[in-house]
Formats: C-alpha cells, sequence, structure tokens
C-alpha cells in the first residue's frame, strides 16, 4: 500500500490549504489506478486525472479525516467508473483484432506485465458487477465494509454477503484455472 | 514506498477472508494478494490540466509546490506550456476570422463563376436583365401604345358616327379614303345588321346606304373573326345615335312607299 497522509497534509488539504494537494495526490491516486485497472478500463490513468481534477477543489468540504478523505475519493472514482461503463456501451464495438494476420511476432515488455495480471483480472471479470465491485473496493481501494456500503448506497449486510459470495466464485474461478494449467 | 508494514495488508487479506469463513484457502489468498499489488503502481504522471491545478493551488498559498517526487521537472513544464497556449489561442481565433471570411468569399466566387461558365442560359438571362437595368424608359413607352389599341377598339364607336357621313356622302370617295374602311369596317358591319334586326325599312336605307356592296362584303369578315366578340356590345349604344343621325335618310323611302 502506499504512503499514508501525515496528520498535518491531511489537515492542510482537509481544510482547503493547497499545500497538501499534491500528497494527496501521490499517496491515494495508485489506488485510484489500480481501482480502474481492476475494473478494466482501458484508460485508467486519465479516468485517474480525471478523477482529482474533479475532487481537488472540493476537499474543503470532506468531513472524517483520513477516512473520510479516501471514502470521498472513491465514491468520485465509483461514480466516474458508472459514466465511464454507460458511456462504453454507447459507443460503437471496435473491430477485433485478428492476430494471424499480424507478422509482428515479438514479446514486449508490457504484454509480459499486463499478462501476469490477466490472471486475476479476467478471473474478476467473469463476476457479477456488484461482487466484482465489492472486492476491487475492498481490496484494491482498502476501504471497510460500512465505506463500500456507502459508495454502493447499499447495507453493510448486503456488502458482507456481496464479499462472501464474489470470494466463492473467485475461489472456484481460480480453481479451474489451476486445474486447466495442470 | 511501503510505510505501512506488510503484516497489516497480510492482515486485512486475512481478515476478509476471515468474514467470508474462506481463511484456509491459500490460492484464493495468492490471487487477493496479486489484486492489491494492482494498487501498488506508483502515482500516475499528471497531465497539463492536473499539473496546472496543483502547482497553481501550491504557488497561491505561497508555498514552494509539493511536488510528486518523479515527475516535479514536468509538471513546471506543462504549468508554462498552459500559460503560452492561451496567448496562442486568442491569435489563432483572431487569424482564423480571417481565414474563414476569405474561405467563404473564395468559394462563393468560385461557384457563380462556375454556374455562369458551365450554362449558357445564364449568361443570356443575365444579359437580358443588363439590358432592362439600363433601358428603362423605352421599355416602359414601348408597351403603353399597345394597351391603348384594345382601348382604341372601344372607341372605335366614335369614327364610325363619322364614318357613315363619309360613305353616305362621298360614295365616290371610298377609294380616296384606303386608311378609314379599317375604321368604318365595324359600323357598315353593325349598322347593316341591326338594321336587319331592327326593321325591315331601315334595311332598305341600308341598301341605298350602301352603294358599294363589295366593300361591306370583304369587312364583316375581318372584324368577325378579330374584333366581333367585343364590338356588339359596346357599340350597340351607338347605333341609336346611327337612327339618329337617319331620320335625315327615311326622306329617300318616304317617296318609295307611296
Amino acid at each position: 500500500m502506499a504512503a499514508q497522509l501525515t496528520d498535518d497534509e491531511l489537515s492542510a488539504a482537509l481544510s482547503g490549504d493547497p499545500s497538501g494537494f499534491s500528497a494527496v495526490y501521490s499517496v491515494i491516486s495508485p489506488a485510484v489506478l489500480g481501482y480502474f485497472r481492476a475494473r478494466g478500463v482501458d484508460d485508467a490513468e486519465a479516468l485517474t486525472q480525471d478523477v482529482f481534477v474533479d475532487v481537488l477543489p472540493k476537499l474543503s468540504n470532506v468531513r472524517g479525516g483520513h477516512t473520510g478523505l479516501r471514502t470521498f475519493i472513491f465514491s468520485v472514482a465509483h461514480a466516474r467508473l458508472v459514466d465511464y461503463h454507460r458511456r462504453s456501451a454507447r459507443t460503437p464495438q471496435l473491430t477485433e483484432f485478428d492476430p494471424l494476420l499480424d507478422e509482428r511476432r515479438s514479446s514486449s515488455a508490457e504484454d509480459e506485465v499486463l499478462g501476469s495480471l490477466g490472471g486475476i483480472t479476467s478471473s474478476l471479470a467473469m463476476l457479477n458487477d456488484d461482487q466484482r465491485e465489492v472486492l476491487v473496493l475492498r481490496i484494491v481501494a482498502d476501504l471497510s465494509v460500512e465505506q463500500v456500503a456507502g459508495i454502493m448506497d447499499k447495507t453493510p449486510g448486503a456488502i458482507k454477503q456481496l464479499q462472501r459470495r464474489g470470494l466463492i466464485a473467485l475461489r472456484e474461478l481460480v480453481r479451474e484455472k489451476d486445474h486447466a494449467a495442470s | 514506498m511501503s510505510v505501512t508494514p506488510a503484516g497489516r495488508e497480510e492482515g486485512e487479506i486475512q481478515a476478509i477472508l476471515l468474514d467470508s469463513g474462506l481463511e484456509d484457502d491459500a490460492d484464493l489468498r495468492r490471487s487477493l494478494e496479486v489484486l492489491r499489488g494492482l494498487a501498488r503502481d506508483s502515482a500516475p504522471q499528471p497531465r497539463a490540466d492536473l499539473a496546472a491545478m496543483l502547482a497553481h493551488r501550491a504557488s497561491a498559498s505561497g508555498v514552494p509546490a509539493p511536488v510528486v517526487p518523479t515527475q516535479g521537472g514536468a509538471m513546471r513544464r506543462a504549468a508554462s506550456n498552459v500559460a503560452s497556449l492561451e496567448m496562442h489561442r486568442r491569435n489563432r481565433q483572431r487569424r482564423m476570422g480571417f481565414v474563414v471570411g476569405a474561405a467563404v468569399v473564395g468559394a462563393m466566387g468560385l461557384g457563380a463563376g462556375a454556374v455562369a461558365a458551365s450554362s449558357e442560359d445564364f449568361r443570356n438571362s443575365v444579359g437580358h436583365t443588363v439590358v432592362r437595368i439600363f433601358q428603362p424608359t423605352s421599355e416602359t413607352t414601348a408597351p403603353t401604345p399597345v394597351p391603348t389599341s384594345p382601348a382604341g377598339i372601344p372607341a372605335a364607336p366614335a369614327p364610325t358616327v363619322t364614318a357613315p357621313k363619309p360613305s353616305v356622302t362621298g360614295t365616290a370617295a371610298s377609294p380616296s379614303a384606303p386608311v378609314t374602311p379599317t375604321q368604318t369596317d365595324p359600323a357598315p358591319a353593325k349598322g347593316s345588321s341591326n338594321s336587319s334586326a331592327a326593321n325591315g325599312s331601315s334595311r332598305d336605307a341600308a341598301k341605298s346606304q350602301a352603294p358599294t356592296p363589295g366593300r361591306p362584303s370583304q369587312l364583316p369578315t375581318v372584324p368577325g373573326t378579330g374584333v366581333a366578340p367585343k364590338l356588339p356590345a359596346k357599340p350597340l349604344p351607338a347605333v341609336p345615335s346611327l337612327p339618329g343621325g337617319m331620320p335625315t335618310v327615311p326622306a329617300k323611302p318616304v317617296p318609295g312607299t307611296p
């Protein structure tokens, strides 16, 4: 996990003092970026920066310390993600790239890095949308059950149920993959 | 980079697994650790507007900008680029106005030229309109005689009154007037037809009035084709003027009847 905000930086940011903004960005933006990547956003960095452009001018209204700041930023990120999915549902389908017709065969470092992450993200993509959102917010964004319940507008009991079902489904997927690999 | 101890992350994942009763599944725990690794990436390099926001707000407070460690230079460069782009944008807008205006005028000129060059009718019509514009007086005076000639046809009854006089008085003078017969043409035709419809005594008078029957035989054909529909309506009131003038003639039939 990234470095925690110091109390001085946090109080500066929450009081609207701009000196804390860079600290907020450097500490929390990696988690936001990971959240978008885990949800399969194609341009996760751009969406992360959209979130912070939206969030930074409004930090003076945030209450609740570290927890409140993190909840606020990820609620904005969640809303951005919903907008992204709606927008991508309206955009025309891209034509599939046929690798058999491509002569370039050299493997790239990016492919190897993405391949190492592709396992868990592809497994996550097979989950229910709510289950996937709960797991990503709990694990990647490092939020508590109550914070996730506030962001997704559900009760903590429902979040716990979604988390449990998501973990069971993910375990089945991981086992299937292991069997297929062996 | 990680200030929080690694054991805390392990503990969090373990707590999540404990919540769901899946704490003894090692494969699932490994997957969740990979998933958490997504959040260990470094902060993305801020793009121009975000960097400007961070730098501007930091400089506004008077505190030197606490920059994200890896992209300090890029942020400052981006901020300066943003300020200079404003100036360029203003100049470009001003220039774009002239460029668009010149392009529109040029395109309209090209289009009009192409139309004029392609169609010959367009050239002829332009020539006609130019001629009409530069000769307004001659065109307006020329049409006026044309309306007066139809108006002159109703005015024909006036010559009809005068026409019988030469016809009665000058029987031998009929060849002397080649122009007047056109005006007198309706008069004898009407005079004969009306008189035949009115009474027989006037028919005798008409016979006596028409010493040259060859001419009336030619004349009724011309008015009958062209002017006949119009003339009988209006010259009819002129006919009473003929009997009014005629009573001088019945002096002849009076000696005939006894």
